[in-house]
């Protein structure tokens, strides 16, 4: 083939250019890190990263909310042994002023401490967590035992958490499924037991708190048991929920890294041996376009 | 009868002539080496016609007698099948680089993967959701909720303009390809013109037919420069055909249309013309293909395919799927949930993309979200659990949102690698054609240097010639008869 000084400087200036955009897409990948840095580079790479990373971020999410109910649960639950301690010292105290022993002062004196007692379960159920009453179901804003009643207050409706895919789970206990007995609205509630207990100890009927208030405390007693049961439970599922999310984040987050991180070593090795290429292109084309039949001519 | 004493220094004197065109040439060579569309050129040396002295007597004589060398005609030397291979290429190129360009400027307004571009936006906003469903009362996360929700409406607003700007740009750019490629046909034609009268100048014609047996001057350098603007119109448009008649004028067919013939001269494309040939699928390559290309299928609303039909439909999904879950709900006061994104600009072109907007009174009033289930306190967050389930479900043509935006992506991707890989590939074939233009047609400084050595050697013998004629002359005129003195 004819060759000519125009085909030579053109091929010259093509190879450099060819040789200069390689080295510059690798410069890129080491710079940032990244094999993909559009999708063009590779869009099955890098569909699949944007899904991957999708799904890294969704676990996240899921990790926030279950560390958010778990928070939420912990209170309930901080309510609920508080309250269950006191109706242990109620018993105590029912037990006590069912024994025949004591006068009516006494009873008095017990009664008494039952009001110390009604207040502070009454703190202890109106409990909260960040601001927010976690007994009342939905009606978060307002207290589920407002002073002076002695009944509940909040709503039926439960508060479910997105803590995975598709899976919901309840988070909040409302108040009567913890201190009502039976477990409904309707039931009747620590505070309204309480109060019984506070009337009888008053009146001196000791049949009625020897009886229906020890029986009634024992129910309320299972009762709570059954409700912090329900929440253990849920914080146990919540605690293995996450860790399986820890472990599934952590395998995402190796597939992300192979599909999108560049490998340092193998990126390191094309850059230099780019690098020399670059060079010794350039160094002939130096050295090819230079000369020609004048340079040689008298 | 005996041939002239001073026939040699005639000869030698057409010799010299002859030797000084053929270095004429080789100095046009030089001096155009690096001008665009030259092709070189040599001098055709002939011996001149010889003397057949045919005598009177019938005296015998050894034959013809040579008479020395003349210039033929000056050729330039090309390979027409080649011009015509390479043109097809360079126009297939030339669609492909401008397709190349649109499908990267796509890709770099809607960037990914990024930590700031539509997925991450999408993504946000669901987050978002998380957030004020773990806790319905907070205002800061209804606040930031208002906040996500308006930035996925802004990116989608800057990604749609974006799109639309490119694409009235390109109107721009077609526009401008459609004058240049006038423009160049009107000097084809008047090319055509010279060349013509050129070649019919002292030309030879067929008494019978009046066709050109054998052309007048050849107008080399002329043709060059046509070929030059053809090559031009080729990167413009694809050519279908170029013919030549015998007068060497060109008729040009572009894009099927016939837009220079010798008779009626240039007639310029119009841009309804060219929509016409592009939709019946006659434009194929050239620029212009490219920008049609981009302009009414990758850019254009009215076609479903296009990357910014696929954005507004994306967009068009999001408002109505996150509207008709809005308006199940309740607000923090309890009353149903109004618009989320608000779209009540007239439909049709601008698309859902460039329309969609945060409902101002939602930004402003943050408790108006409804994140809560009707009838429920402020602690629900059923409506806000619902609205996080929409982001699994198959909302946008069959596939979830973001599955939806990842297919766009990869689509997008996918045809611009391979667009690109075919540009690459298209590069080494124009590439090697062009090679093969340069090898024949190219001037090479080493072989024009040879050949100045060459005609200066016959040129200097020539001379030598000329003086040893000189010499004997002399020696005629002026030794003759001198005997002796």
């Amino acid at each position: 083939m004819r060759t000519t000084n125009n085909v030579i400087s053109s091929h010259v200036l093509h190879d450099l250019q060819t040789v200069a955009e390689r080295l510059a897409r690798t410069q890129r990948k080491l710079s940032t890190g990244r094999e993909i840095g559009q999708v063009e580079d590779d869009p099955v790479g890098a569909g699949r990263a944007m899904f991957l990373r999708g799904q890294l971020e969704d676990l996240r999410q899921f990790d926030r909310n279950i560390d958010e109910a778990q928070g939420w649960m912990a209170a309930s639950e901080l309510s609920m042994s508080a309250v269950q301690d006191m109706m242990k010292r109620a018993k105590e105290l029912v037990v006590q002023a069912a024994n025949g022993t004591i006068d009516q002062s006494g009873l008095n004196n017990i009664a008494a401490e039952i009001t110390q007692l009604i207040g502070a379960a009454r703190q202890a159920m109106n409990g909260t967590f960040a601001g927010r009453y976690v007994f009342s179901g939905t009606a978060t804003l307002a207290q589920p035992y407002p002073p002076p009643g002695l009944a509940y207050a909040g709503d039926a409706n439960t508060m479910l958490r997105v803590v995975g895919q598709g899976e919901l789970i309840d988070v909040n206990i409302r108040g009567y499924e913890a201190f009502s007995v039976p477990p409904t609205a309707a039931g009747q509630t620590v505070l309204e037991l309480l109060e019984q207990i506070r009337a009888d100890l008053v009146a001196g009927n000791r049949a009625a708190i020897g009886g229906a208030d020890l029986q009634g405390i024992d129910a309320m007693v299972d009762g709570l048991s059954s409700a912090r049961a329900l929440v253990g439970a849920r914080i146990n599922r919540l605690d293995t929920q996450q860790s399986t999310l820890k472990d599934l984040a952590l395998n995402v987050e190796d597939l992300l890294s192979k599909t999108e991180d560049a490998d340092m070593a193998k990126t390191m090795i094309d850059y230099s041996m780019q690098q020399s290429i670059y060079e010794s292109a350039l160094q002939s084309g130096a050295r090819v376009m230079q000369p020609s039949l004048l340079d040689f001519l008298r | 009868m005996g041939v002239s004493t001073f026939n040699g220094i005639n000869i030698a004197l057409r010799g010299l002539l002859a030797q000084q065109r053929a270095l004429d040439v080789t100095t046009h060579n030089i001096a155009n080496a690096s001008t665009e569309g030259y092709t070189r050129q040599e001098a055709l040396l002939q011996a001149a016609d010889p003397i057949s002295n045919v005598s009177l007597w019938g005296m015998v004589f050894p034959g013809q007698l040579g008479q020395g060398v003349t210039v033929d005609s000056y050729r330039r030397i090309r390979d027409v099948f080649n011009d015509v291979q390479l043109r097809g290429a360079a126009s297939e190129q030339a669609s492909l680089d401008v397709r190349y360009r649109e499908l990267h400027a796509i890709s770099l307004a809607m960037p990914e993967p990024s930590d700031y571009g539509l997925r991450s936006q999408l993504q946000r906003f669901f987050e978002s959701w998380h957030e004020v469903a773990n806790a319905p009362e907070s205002l800061a996360a209804r606040h930031a909720l208002a906040q996500s929700g308006q930035s996925l409406a802004t990116t989608f607003n800057h990604t749609a303009r974006v799109l639309a700007d490119m694409r009235v740009n390109d109107d721009a750019e077609i526009t401008a390809g459609i004058g240049e490629m006038n423009a160049i046909l009107a000097g084809v034609a008047e090319l055509n013109t010279q060349i013509g009268q050129l070649v019919l100048a002292g030309a030879e014609l067929d008494p019978a037919t009046l066709q050109i047996v054998r052309p007048g001057q050849a107008p080399n350098d002329l043709l060059d420069r046509r070929d030059l603007l053809l090559d031009k119109l080729a990167e413009i448009a694809d050519i279908t055909s170029v013919t030549y008649d015998d007068q060497n004028r060109a008729t040009v067919v572009v894009a099927g249309l016939t837009v220079v013939t010798p008779a009626a001269g240039a007639t310029p494309v119009t841009r309804a013309q060219l929509d016409a040939q592009f939709a019946s699928a006659t434009l194929t390559g050239g620029q212009l293909h490219g920008l049609l290309e981009a302009h009414g299928n990758m850019l254009n609303e009215a076609n479903p395919a296009s990357y910014i039909s696929q954005l507004n439909l994306l967009a068009q999904s999001l408002h109505d799927a996150v509207n008709a879950q809005h308006a199940l709900g309740i607000d923090l006061s309890g009353t149903a949930g109004g618009v989320f994104f608000d779209m009540s600009a007239p439909a049709g072109p601008p698309g859902a993309a460039t329309r969609l907007r945060m409902s101002a009174a939602l930004l402003a009033t943050p408790n108006l979200i409804a994140a809560g289930g009707a009838g429920q306190g402020p602690g629900s967050a059923t409506n806000a659990n619902a609205m996080i389930a929409l982001q699994d479900a198959l909302t946008t043509g069959g596939a979830t949102f973001r599955n939806y935006y990842n297919g766009l992506q990869s689509g997008l991707g996918a045809t611009t690698q391979s667009t690109q890989r075919s540009l690459e590939a298209q590069g080494i074939i124009v590439g090697g054609l062009a090679d093969r233009r340069s090898s024949t047609s190219d001037v090479s400084l080493d072989e024009e240097m040879t050949s100045m050595i060459r005609f200066q050697h016959a040129y200097a013998a020539a001379s030598r010639i000329l003086s040893a004629m000189d010499e004997n002359l002399d020696r005629l005129i002026n030794g003759t008869g001198r005997v002796g003195l």
